[in-house]
């Protein structure tokens, strides 16, 4: 047994001979670090010098905020990755030079020491330069005198952090290094073992992009199947499923770390040079890596010449690359090019294998469209976007809200655990997967897009729709359908989006009231601005307790919107929530539209502004011109009803008061925000309007319910116009 | 003393060695010949506890070698191609070896690289091929291992270094018992300084005979007789080879030097003298006797 000091001696003597990876550690840990801090200080002042101005306490709270996040950056842990990386290797490649490994493997010392010495050495090399980077920060934090702002839970839980992901990757590459007899080879190696599981899950993900008719893509939680990405992603603003695959790559470094010693242990000396030093892996591996580079390849090579080439070219592709991948491997175990086809049995199996995946992830299955949330396995629900739409009739539904990058955590504050309106949504999917046909797909070919305009032709109006399901801490669904507009449906809707849960979740003014607090913690106070429609004259409130009262008034009419009120009227004023600081407008904020059903929000309002809603006044405009496309053209434009979507159009523009007047009477603003609260509206989005005010400004945000277009007077004003050609 | 039994050792589809039995004797520096992939390097990798055997045992005063840290740090390896720590001097490498060599002699490595004339603070990289070789050998000398296993270690060495190295190997086996393994494919290289000799062919030790036993036991001759004293000796004594040319005999011998002499001089030749046998013209006769022609075996 060797005693400490030998072992001390012998580890700074090894950590000594690589002195160069100090000074690298020691140099990107510093910029990492206490400079990073010093540079932003220096930047923040001079843009404090001659950026807006505000006052003294904000840019002081800001800069505090910004020195502590400095303390935790994914620089240093960045580094520290990059460091596991070149020490693993650095320490181990020895293995791989059969000099070296007679000159070790001959001195009197155990493989146990051996590992011990070089494992540790490789800590001395990184882990030194790494704490003293984090002293110096702290000590620059506390020299600009910001000591007691630091958050020092936060500080040692990066630290924390930032060791997990040293020792993950170091074992992985060491790992690596003990499996591989030549250091590219383990190079190699390591980088496939960290990437390998994101590329399996994005071969998964591009088939379903683009064979998969309820694909819907969820999160960039895609990424987080990489340890590299989920160590950098990881930070103070983690989120539940961050934590979790934090921790399971945690375990799986340190799973592979003992690995790394056992089978060092065990490693035969004579099998340095050879690719793969452990013979029992080589053919597990030539297989994940064939099938994993052959499916990844082909879809994505498919993807790139285009659909319209057809689906034998996936194929292709595939096989293609699956025999390079294995031609590849067999040349670099052999390490003789001219063993490119030897094992010409198991490159025969590895091509059907991959093909056979091929055609059964195209197939889709495992079931991804056809997968039906269980209600009682469903913890929670998002409806992450909602359209309607009328392809043939040239009409759609305001859209509402449309958010692809939920974070898990997000969707989990967002998302509606009420049971009835689970039940809900779970139909909503059942009807999506009956009519899956109704949805389209990433590699749709000309002719298999022609056939699913025909089917959403016949099929009428439609929803879109796409759907998030949560199940436990780690698993979410999402997926989107395209449902046929039908009584039950457009109940099921209704029934989710007028749900008190669903508007205090998704609802402007539900978020904004959460925000205040927040808000007042860094000295912002809110403050509400009223106008009309046209944005002429608003009115800033800035008394607190006028802007409690509207807020509780905005807040119980929304929840007290019905279906068909939000389906019938158009919004008649508008509304931003913001703040302010500093006597300055900090944040405009988010705007709302207040409807003629929102009686207790228009009575504070005129009692605070004096402002009542006014319906638009010919007066106001002076001209207004008419676009009719597709279905409008063809119905209104040409006198007779034809197919549509032939993408030409006519404009038409009348500065005639009276007629002004006519065509203004039945338009709605559709610039409604993020959540509409109108839902259910109808609009003729064929045909365009543009208002031109006589102030010169021009809006564009208006539009006709699909029930009331003034055809007559459009029929009037392109008589007057005469015949025209239609532009395309 | 180093036993191997039936040692075996395969690398993939190579058998470097077959069955391997040999005995080494404590206080005797054993030779190992054989031509290039006879499994020399092999075989003193197996002693050195590089590598472990696949069959058999192998074992230094009954204790097995691999991973055996007591018995590892009474030998040292000296590989055929040796390796260095990058931008490392021989002052450097002493200090590395006595981290695991608790009776290094350092007193001794200084006098040693002064007799070679070493610079102990020169990068190894600048030196030469047999400097370098020279440096191993005091390193090998000064840690106060028992037993040194040297692959091809005097190729590379001048004459005149050679015949130090073997003078320092002769001094530390009867001061204080070294034994040196060494290999090499140069049998004029070991004659001078092999006690013992092994024959290594093709993974399999084709004898292993004490050399001063060889040499006494085989003599070289040449004769010319008289009358037909030829017929009479050809049959009292063992011919390993016979060459003529003319009246002239050379004969190859097995025997005492006494029992031969009286054989011949009972026959009164015309004249009869007895050379000096090199150690390549024993290995010679005795692997003709085994039915190979050892000059296709080694140089």
């Amino acid at each position: 047994m060797m005693s400490r000091s030998s072992f001390c001696k012998l580890v700074l003597d090894e950590a000594r001979r690589n002195i160069w990876a100090l000074a690298l550690s020691a140099l990107g840990f510093l910029f990492a670090g206490p400079l990073s801090i010093v540079i932003y200080w220096q930047d923040y002042q001079s843009a404090a010098g001659w950026g807006e101005k505000i006052s003294t306490a904000t840019a002081e709270t800001e800069l505090i905020e910004g020195l502590t996040k400095w303390l935790v950056v994914p620089l240093s842990r960045a580094g520290l990755i990059i460091m596991a990386l070149i020490c693993g290797i650095v320490m181990f490649r020895f293995l791989h030079d059969r000099r070296q490994i007679d000159f070790y493997h001959a001195l009197p010392i155990r493989r146990e020491g051996l590992y011990a010495v070089k494992f540790t050495a490789g800590l001395l090399l990184v882990l030194p330069a790494y704490f003293v980077s984090r002293l110096l920060s702290v000590a620059v934090i506390a020299g600009l005198g910001y000591l007691g702002a630091i958050n020092w839970g936060m500080l040692l839980a990066g630290i924390l952090g930032d060791l997990c992901a040293f020792f993950t990757l170091y074992g992985i590459v060491i790992l690596c290094v003990v499996l591989c007899g030549s250091t590219l080879v383990s190079v190699m190696l390591s980088l496939w073992a960290l990437f390998s599981p994101y590329t399996v899950v994005m071969t998964h993900e591009f088939y379903a992009q683009s064979f998969y008719p309820a694909y819907s893509y969820s999160s960039a939680a895609k990424t987080l199947y990489c340890p590299v990405f989920a160590f950098l992603g990881f930070d103070s603003e983690r989120t539940t499923l961050e934590i979790i695959f934090f921790a399971v790559h945690t375990l799986l470094g340190l799973a592979a770390l003992v690995l790394s010693f056992l089978l060092f242990r065990r490693r035969k000396a004579e099998r340095s040079g050879q690719a793969i030093a452990f013979y029992p892996l080589r053919l597990p591996l030539k297989i994940y890596s064939c099938l994993v580079m052959g499916l990844f390849t082909g879809c994505i090579l498919r993807a790139i010449v285009g659909n319209e080439v057809g689906i034998f070219w996936l194929y292709l592709f595939t096989a293609v690359f699956t025999v390079a991948c294995h031609c590849v491997m067999e040349a670099v175990y052999a390490g003789d090019a001219r063993a490119f086809f030897q094992k010409r049995g198991t490159l025969l199996a590895l091509t059907a294998a991959s093909l056979l995946m091929c055609y059964g992830l195209k197939a889709d299955v495992f079931g991804y469209s056809r997968w039906v949330p269980q209600e009682n396995s469903i913890k929670w629900t998002v409806l992450e976007s909602l359209s309607a739409e009328d392809v043939a009739g040239g009409r759609a539904i305001n859209q509402e809200h449309s958010y692809y990058y939920y974070s898990y955590d997000n969707r989990t504050e967002m998302g509606m655990s009420d049971p009835s309106v689970i039940q809900a949504m779970c139909r909503l999917a059942e009807i999506g997967t009956d009519h899956l046909d109704l949805q389209s797909w990433g590699a749709q070919s000309r002719k298999e897009r022609d056939e699913w305009n025909e089917r959403r032709r016949e099929a009428g109006s439609c929803y879109t729709i796409r759907l998030a399901f949560g199940m436990s801490a780690a698993r979410s669904e999402t997926r989107e359908y395209t449902l046929p507009v039908t009584e039950e449906s457009t109940a099921l809707i209704n029934e989710v989006l007028y749900s008190e849960q669903y508007l205090r979740n998704n609802h402007v003014v539900f978020l904004y009231e959460k925000g205040l607090e927040d808000d007042a913690d860094r000295g912002r106070m809110p403050m509400i601005t009223v106008s009309d429609l046209l944005e002429e004259e608003p009115q800033a409130l800035h008394d607190q307790a006028q802007i409690k009262a509207l807020l509780d008034a905005v807040s119980a009419d929304v929840l007290d919107t019905a279906p068909e009120q939000a389906a019938s009227e158009g919004p008649v004023l508008r509304l931003y929530l913001g703040t302010y600081q500093d006597g300055d407008i900090r944040r405009r904020g988010d705007m709302m539209m207040i409807y003629p059903s929102y009686h207790r929000t228009l009575a504070l309002i005129q009692e605070y502004t004096g402002l009542v809603p006014q319906p638009l006044r010919a007066e106001d405009f002076s001209s207004v011109m008419i676009g009719l496309r597709g279905e409008a053209f063809d119905r209104i434009g040409k006198g007779e009803r034809v197919s549509s979507a032939t993408g030409d159009f006519i404009e038409v523009t009348t500065k005639d008061p009276e007629q002004i007047s006519r065509l203004i009477a039945d338009l709605v603003c559709t610039d409604t925000g993020e959540v509409s609260a109108n839902f259910g509206m109808w609009i003729k989005t064929d045909i365009t309007v543009q208002l031109q005010s006589k102030n010169g400004m021009i809006g564009y945000a208006f539009a006709y319910p699909a029930d009331r277009v003034p055809e007559d007077v459009i029929k009037e004003l392109l008589a007057e116009e005469g015949p025209q050609e239609a532009a395309s | 003393m180093i036993i191997a039994e039936g040692v075996s050792k395969r690398f993939d589809d190579v058998l470097a060695l077959d069955h391997v039995s040999a005995g080494i004797q404590d206080r005797s520096v054993f030779g190992l010949i054989g031509t290039n992939g006879a499994g020399k390097s092999t075989f003193l990798r197996l002693l050195s506890g590089i590598l472990a055997p696949d069959e058999g045992r192998l074992e230094i005063d009954g204790e097995g070698v691999f991973e055996n840290l007591a018995v590892k740090q009474r030998c040292f390896y000296i590989s055929d191609e040796q390796y260095f720590f990058p931008g490392c001097s021989p002052a450097e490498l002493r200090d590395y070896y006595r981290q695991y060599y608790p009776r290094f002699d350092t007193a001794r490595w200084g006098q040693l690289m002064q007799a070679f004339g070493l610079d102990a603070d020169r990068k190894l990289r600048t030196f030469s091929k047999g400097m370098k070789k020279q440096v191993s050998v005091i390193c090998g000398l000064c840690t106060g291992a028992d037993y040194l296993f040297c692959d091809e270690t005097f190729d590379g060495l001048d004459p005149v270094m050679r015949q130090t190295v073997k003078s320092l190997f002769a001094a530390d086996v009867a001061e204080r018992g070294l034994t040196p393994v060494v290999a090499s494919h140069n049998l004029r290289e070991l004659e001078d300084i092999c006690d013992h000799v092994g024959l290594l062919h093709k993974g399999g030790i084709l004898f292993s005979r004490d050399l001063d036993e060889m040499r006494l036991g085989i003599h070289k001759l040449q004769v010319i007789f008289t009358g037909d004293g030829a017929d009479t000796v050809f049959s009292r004594i063992k011919i390993l080879s016979q060459e003529q040319r003319g009246s002239l005999y050379t004969l190859v011998v097995r025997g005492t030097a006494e029992d031969i002499k009286r054989e011949f001089h009972a026959i009164q030749p015309m004249f009869f003298e007895m050379l000096p046998l090199t150690l390549e013209e024993i290995f010679i006769s005795e692997t003709e006797v085994a039915g190979y022609d050892v000059k296709k075996l080694i140089l």
